[in-house]
């Protein structure tokens, strides 16, 4: 042998480690002569690789150590101990026990709410059970930006069966309206929102049926499916097929009963009708060349195609049938069950989630559970010095290190354990003003599902051993000697560390106060930005009923004779939300937003006119006639005064007339910037907006809606016009309240934990003070010396969470198109309060301290 | 009858441990198997098979000296025990009572 080669060290040390201690010698000794002796029969390699196989073959029971070697037995008694001590410590320490008990159970509560409502909203349409082949396809109109957004969810009454038709890997496909019906029966009425779908609505989306047949329910115009809930509360029974509804003028008979769509189904509906009864949809389905998209379409595929090679073939498609050659139009396919998290799209039939705020509140979640965390680490580090007797007198008996530190984590484990049952308490009480504040229905029994159990598990697993294993390793590194000299050798290196958790605490949750103050300030500056029109004593009925618009004059002169009601104006929408919208020019570029009012309108709203005149009553209101908004008489080059008079043709292809320009007013929410707008007349427009006198409100309210009711079956459908302004910003207001809630909870527990470190603090330097005093050192000073400390550690946290919350801030600002920018005074006033906060937290047990009289604390020892 | 019943391999390493008298220790007893019988032995099958026969009292083992070829590893020496002869000679009863049973011709016929 020309140099000495040895069995591979790793494997033999992975024997070593594995083998019964009694054997180890001698089938080590077995392995090392085979290995010697194969050396010279073949080569190193081989010998090398035999030598493993053998290894691995003694991987056996007899041969493997037992489980805790020898000691298994009085392991069992240690463990029986550790368990002892923990709960003796905690109840020794009541105070500290509760803080980490309370920090850790608050922010496993947060972390709980928080998974629900993620996990809830990732769960949306994930029933459907072809849910791997179901898309529904949506359309980008290259340009064309409506709201903030250049896709719609609607697209041509012809594309399902051309798709079936044509492209053989769908196997079918779908068009779906969704709407409010009016259903009648027996003279009572009911509105409802409702599906109409094609006779292969129920092909795609399969929904489950309690009786009738799937397959034909929707194949006659008659047909009509109902859910379980709509169908107690027409017919109280559930033996329904085959009783008629009326509906648009037509009697349905009802062909199916289904159940109600699930809380995480992200189309609601309480009734399916077939769409064959729309005259209209009939023309549009059988039309070559498409011109007007107004349904959803679902489709499902073959399995094994996929839908992006069917996107792909969908220009062609488009070439083929698409009738306005000049709009750009892109069909995308979506799985069902991503419609609920994408991003938004125009006129989409889901009810949307969104995908950054749960992304935000998952990472709300992580910071909560790690400020709790560091809570339980700084706690559990300071009071390790109490436990340095018991750590001495094990580690002289003979305990290893390991084995402390195994005896910590159990601690930490044990906390955590009783932190998650008082989570789950907490949570169960604060579930319900969650679940409305997020608009979802979540329930606490997702929790106690079987499947969770491992990953609660795993969380207090993780959340325990993550809190504990650095202070257990601090304290088990005492050296025994030393426990018992009461001079605390690690605590320097460990305060280091504790500090800068409480620095990092405060940096969190300074950063949180910092930017739920922005978000309130915005939320002020929209509320106080004029809108350019009024919207106090303001209210909007929906008109519907053809009766009510054959018998507009009679109602109108009758709600005109009343005092409480002082003005009133149709018009297309209120000025709060106008969503109809239109080219701006003949070859199609921009955008300009329409409204139809009449002659009332911007009296009653209050906007300003700027130049020319409005529709008038006496005067002849010609069709083409138009009121322009500033923005849009400048999007077509002329100021307000130049304005008045010219002409313009844009995408209708009609020539209009500019006849006055009113002021600028938002007519969405401050999102979106103001836009092009311009005015036609109309004299009988569905929304009626009414100024009603501040009086009897609810008098008034009931008074319109009694003489509502008698020309019209529907119901009365009304709304006030500072509500409607309250919903555009629903959303922002959300995510408002949820990071002020959340807010809260991390001042809490980051207070708690400075309180928990301070007053323990103190009370380690309880000698040091009655020295001081007995030196005369006055009250004042002694609180400050105190206090000083911990302030500076806000102060830090304080500095770093500068950049931090503005980068935040500024992010959730750029959402809106007229923000407001962040002052440094917000900063300034936050840094204040905070040490101001730290100062109250500490400053208690501080002046406690100064204050007890030096005998008492320098009499012992 | 609540007697043990030896397995094949095991009755084989009883043997085979009987055959090597003072020289029965691990590799030894793989070569002497593989020599004679001509299979595979590994390490991990026969340790396992020589601690449960140890376990039984059947096999007694002691250690020996420390040499260079084993990386100064020592021996284990197997020994058989009265019981563990007990029990060879009462398999080997019974196979030859059951080799007795056999009608000759049964075997011999061509």
């Amino acid at each position: 042998m020309m140099k000495e080669i040895t069995p591979p060290k790793r494997i033999l040390n992975f024997f070593r480690w594995f083998c019964h201690p009694d054997y180890v010698d001698d089938i080590e000794g077995d392995l090392t002569e085979r290995f010697y002796r194969n050396i010279e029969d073949y080569s190193t390699r081989k010998a090398k690789r035999i030598f493993a196989i053998e290894v691995i073959k003694l991987l056996r029971p007899e041969i493997i150590k037992p489980m805790g070697g020898t000691y298994r037995l009085n392991n069992f008694g240690l463990l029986k101990n550790y368990l002892n001590i923990s709960w003796r410590s905690l109840k020794q320490q009541k105070l500290y026990a509760g803080i980490n008990i309370g920090g850790l159970a608050l922010g496993l509560a947060c972390f709980i709410m928080i998974y629900l409502y993620v996990s809830h909203e990732q769960s949306y349409d994930k029933f459907y059970p072809n849910l791997e082949n179901t898309y529904r396809i949506f359309q980008r109109q290259l340009g064309n930006h409506s709201l903030g957004t250049d896709l719609y969810a609607v697209t041509p009454g012809a594309l399902p069966p051309t798709l079936m038709a044509e492209y053989p890997e769908v196997e079918y496909a779908t068009s779906v309206l969704d709407m409010n019906v009016l259903f009648t029966v027996e003279n009572e009425h009911y509105m409802e929102p409702a599906l109409g779908g094609d006779p292969h609505f129920f092909d795609v989306l399969r929904l489950e049926f309690i009786s009738g047949n799937r397959k034909t329910a929707l194949n006659k115009p008659s047909g009509l499916v109902l859910t379980e809930s709509l169908a107690n509360k027409i017919f109280n029974s559930k033996d329904i097929l085959g009783k008629e509804v009326e509906f648009w003028g037509k009697t349905a008979t009802v062909t199916g009963l289904i159940k109600d769509p699930p809380a995480n189904s992200s189309i609601k509906y309480s009734a399916i009708f077939s769409i064959l009864r729309s005259n209209y949809y009939q023309q549009e389905v059988k039309k070559t060349k498409w011109n007007g998209n107004e349904y959803n379409t679902f489709v499902t595929l073959k399995p094994g195609h996929s839908a992006k090679d069917l996107e792909a073939k969908m220009p062609t498609l488009l070439q083929k049938h698409w009738a306005h050659t000049d709009i750009k139009v892109k069909y995308i396919f979506q799985r069902i069950d991503e419609m609920h998290l994408a991003q938004n799209i125009n006129e989409d039939i889901a009810v949307k989630g969104n995908r950054d705020q749960l992304t935000l509140f998952s990472i709300v979640a992580i910071l909560v559970i790690i400020l709790a965390c560091f809570n339980y680490m700084n706690l559990a580090i300071a009071r390790s010095t109490n436990r340095n007797k018991e750590v001495g007198v094990r580690k002289v008996i003979g305990a290893k290190k390991s084995q402390l530190i195994f005896q910590f984590l159990m601690e930490s484990i044990l906390m955590t354990t009783l932190s998650l049952f008082v989570a789950v308490g907490l949570v169960y009480l604060i579930l319900p003003y969650f679940s409305h504040l997020i608009e979802r229905e979540l329930e606490i029994s997702t929790l106690f599902e079987l499947s969770l159990f491992p990953w609660l598990l795993l969380l207090v697993l993780v959340i325990g051993v993550f809190s504990g294993l650095y202070p257990s390793v601090i304290i088990s590194s005492q050296k025994a000697v030393g426990a018992f000299k009461n001079n605390l050798i690690n605590q320097p290196k460990s305060l280091n560390l504790q500090k800068w958790l409480i620095v990092g605490q405060y940096a969190i949750s300074i950063t949180m106060i910092i930017s739920s103050i922005l978000i309130y300030r915005q939320f002020q500056f929209i509320k106080e930005r004029p809108l350019g029109y009024d919207k106090d004593m303001l209210l909007t009925i929906n008109l519907r009923g053809k009766n009510v618009f054959e018998n507009m004059d009679i109602l109108k002169n009758e709600w005109q004779s009343r005092p409480s009601i002082l003005a009133m104006s149709n018009s297309s929408n209120p000025p709060t939300y106008i969503q109809s919208s239109t080219y701006l020019t003949l070859d199609r570029k921009g955008l300009i937003y329409r409204l139809y009012t009449d002659t009332d309108f911007i009296n009653l709203f209050n906007i300003e006119l700027v130049a020319g005149r409005y529709f008038e009553p006496d005067k002849n209101n010609k069709e083409t006639d138009r009121v322009l908004n500033e923005t849009a008489a400048r999007a077509l080059g002329w100021s307000p005064s130049e304005a008045v008079g010219q002409t313009f043709v844009n995408d209708g292809g009609t020539t209009k007339t500019v006849i006055g320009v009113v002021k600028d007013f938002h007519m969405h929410s401050m999102h979106l910037p103001i836009a092009p707008l311009m005015i036609g007349y109309r004299e009988n427009e569905w929304k009626l907006s009414l100024k009603i006198s501040t009086e009897n409100i609810n008098e008034t309210i009931i008074y319109l809606e009694d003489s509502y009711s008698k020309f019209s079956p529907y119901p009365f459908n009304y709304s006030f016009i500072d509500d409607q302004f309250e919903r555009l910003y629903k959303v922002d207001r959300q995510q408002a309240d949820i990071i002020n809630f959340f807010t809260i909870l991390a001042v809490i527990i980051a207070s708690i934990g400075l309180f928990g470190l301070s007053a323990f603090l103190i009370q380690q330097r309880t000698k040091e003070i009655g020295i001081r005093k007995v030196l005369g050192a006055s009250v004042s000073q002694i609180t400050t010396l105190l206090t000083t400390g911990f302030v500076k550690l806000v102060f830090i946290g304080f500095l770093i969470s500068i950049p931090v919350s503005w980068l935040i801030t500024s992010n959730w600002l750029d959402r809106f198109a007229y923000r407001i920018s962040i002052e440094w005074g917000v900063f300034v006033i936050v840094g204040f309060l905070s040490a101001m906060l730290a100062v109250l937290t500490v400053g208690a047990k501080s002046i406690n301290a100064a204050l007890t009289n030096p005998v008492n604390c320098l009499r012992d020892e | 009858m609540g007697k043990y019943h030896l397995g094949e391999f095991e009755e084989i390493v009883l043997l085979t441990v009987a055959i090597l008298q003072e020289d029965a220790y691990g590799i030894a007893i793989i070569d002497e198997i593989e020599k004679r019988l001509k299979r595979k032995v590994s390490i991990g099958s026969l340790q396992t098979v020589l601690r449960r026969l140890e376990g039984k009292d059947m096999l007694s083992s002691q250690l020996g000296e420390a040499t260079k070829v084993r990386g100064g590893k020592r021996k284990r020496f197997f020994k058989l025990t009265s019981t563990g002869k007990k029990v060879l000679e009462d398999t080997k009863e019974q196979r030859l009572g059951l080799w007795d049973a056999i009608p000759s011709f049964v075997i011999n016929d061509p």
